[in-house]
């Protein structure tokens, strides 16, 4: 990208009128515009150049738009690309947002306005690889998050840092799930076991409809303020080559259970109505432990 | 929230069209079991390819539905996995106690 310019943009359209139309507007801006007739070469200027932005055509004679994006994507994941038509259907427009076009705009393009919108685009970009580029520098970070009951029971609570930790390629995705759920398991057994104080063996008492008597303890004690008021303290912090992650309860404690598995057998495991949150805990981090009391779960995810 | 049944000769299929870590994702997929159950079959097949994430509640009312099965002589089936269930289900040895419907 030149350093005088807004930005270098590569546009892929077939139709002749709107290529040129495209070069004297961008270029009249202060943007670097590439284009191509032929979306096979477009692809090829899209993989071996640094674009800010890939704008397509839908409906082109060699490779449409959905398969440029496609192939795009697969080439360079992390590339800006929209769409523009004057044509296709709805099915189109879906497919092209899920393939990863981040905006798709009708023709006749008012050039302006599809200006503000490029410039909102590369700018968003910029700022992400930046926050990227800062967070693989980072050293240490903590944070504190508190909880009643009653929210983690209804709301999906997530713990953001796992997020960034994916988009600054720090973790990939299948680490990032698995995080999720060992975190969302450790989220649970402390609201659970802790806060609200519900019996496991209930998991397995069912009536004749099935519903479970742990759910219906479970429903009452959250609209109960004694259990539904107890807070649940989130503490995480990373460092460079792990994350740690505290959750405290605000029951009365427990004897924290026997971390060892391997203890139980295969038949055990699999059928009985709990003890499956510790287990995934145990094969998702690298170490868990509680505090004497109970009270605090400490997991320990070592991520180099 | 509810999840598609299908009966298809002497088998029930029931597809799971969300993460399976909620109390309203287990309450559809109580619903849904009893649906095909209430129908008689006792094959029943469970579609997890929508699932990304199946937490420990979720695994709980599988595990209902396959003792429910068992105590019948039914059979619980699940169809072929793949991804983060797959690892999932792997670790809690799950994959062993579910036959895969292909």
């Amino acid at each position: 990208m030149l350093s005088d310019s807004n930005g270098r943009i590569l546009l892929v359209e077939d139709d002749e009128l709107t290529r040129e139309a495209f070069e004297l507007y961008f270029s009249q801006h202060g943007w670097q515009l590439d284009s191509f007739a032929d979306g096979n070469q477009g692809l090829k200027a899209a993989i071996d150049n640094d674009y800010d932005l890939v704008i397509t055509d839908l409906q082109m004679p060699e490779i449409s738009g959905i398969e440029l994006l496609k192939k795009i994507s697969q080439a360079k994941p992390n590339q800006t690309v929209m769409a523009i038509s004057g044509g296709g259907t709805f099915e189109d427009v879906v497919a092209l947002l899920r393939g990863g076009a981040v905006d798709f705009v009708r023709k006749p393009v008012n050039l302006p306005q599809l200006q503000q919108t490029i410039t909102k685009l590369v700018s968003c970009a910029k700022e992400e690889e930046f926050e990227n580029t800062i967070y693989n520098h980072i050293q240490y970070e903590e944070t504190q998050h508190s909880f009643s009951s009653l929210e983690i029971a209804t709301k999906r609570v997530s713990l953001p840092i796992i997020n960034r930790l994916l988009h600054s390629k720090i973790i990939d995705k299948q680490m990032s799930l698995r995080l999720k759920l060992a975190f969302q398991e450790a989220l649970v057994n402390s609201l659970e076991h802790g806060n609200l104080e519900l019996n496991s063996n209930w998991k397995d008492e069912f009536d004749q409809e099935g519903n479970d008597h742990f759910s219906h303890m479970k429903k009452e004690r959250l609209n109960d303020t004694k259990y539904a008021q107890r807070k649940i303290l989130l503490t995480s912090i990373y460092q460079q080559d792990k994350l740690i992650v505290k959750i405290k309860n605000e029951g009365p404690g427990f004897t924290p259970p026997c971390l060892n598995i391997e203890k139980d057998s295969l038949n055990e495991i699999s059928t009985r109505g709990y003890g499956r949150g510790l287990t995934i805990l145990l094969g998702m981090l690298d170490q868990i432990s509680y505090s004497q009391d109970g009270t605090e779960l400490t997991l320990i995810k070592k991520l180099k | 929230m509810e999840y598609p049944t299908e009966i298809n000769g002497d088998k029930g299929y029931i597809k799971i069209t969300s993460d399976l870590d909620t109390e309203q994702s287990g309450e559809a997929l109580r619903k849904a079991f009893n649906d095909v159950f209430d129908q008689g079959k006792r094959t029943i097949i469970l579609d997890l390819n929508e699932v990304q994430i199946i937490n420990s509640y979720g695994i709980g009312k599988i595990l209902m539905c396959y003792k429910r099965l068992k105590a019948e002589n039914g059979v619980l089936m699940v169809k072929p996995l793949q991804g983060f269930i797959k690892e999932t289900f792997e670790l809690l040895l799950l994959d062993r106690l579910l036959p895969i419907d292909q």
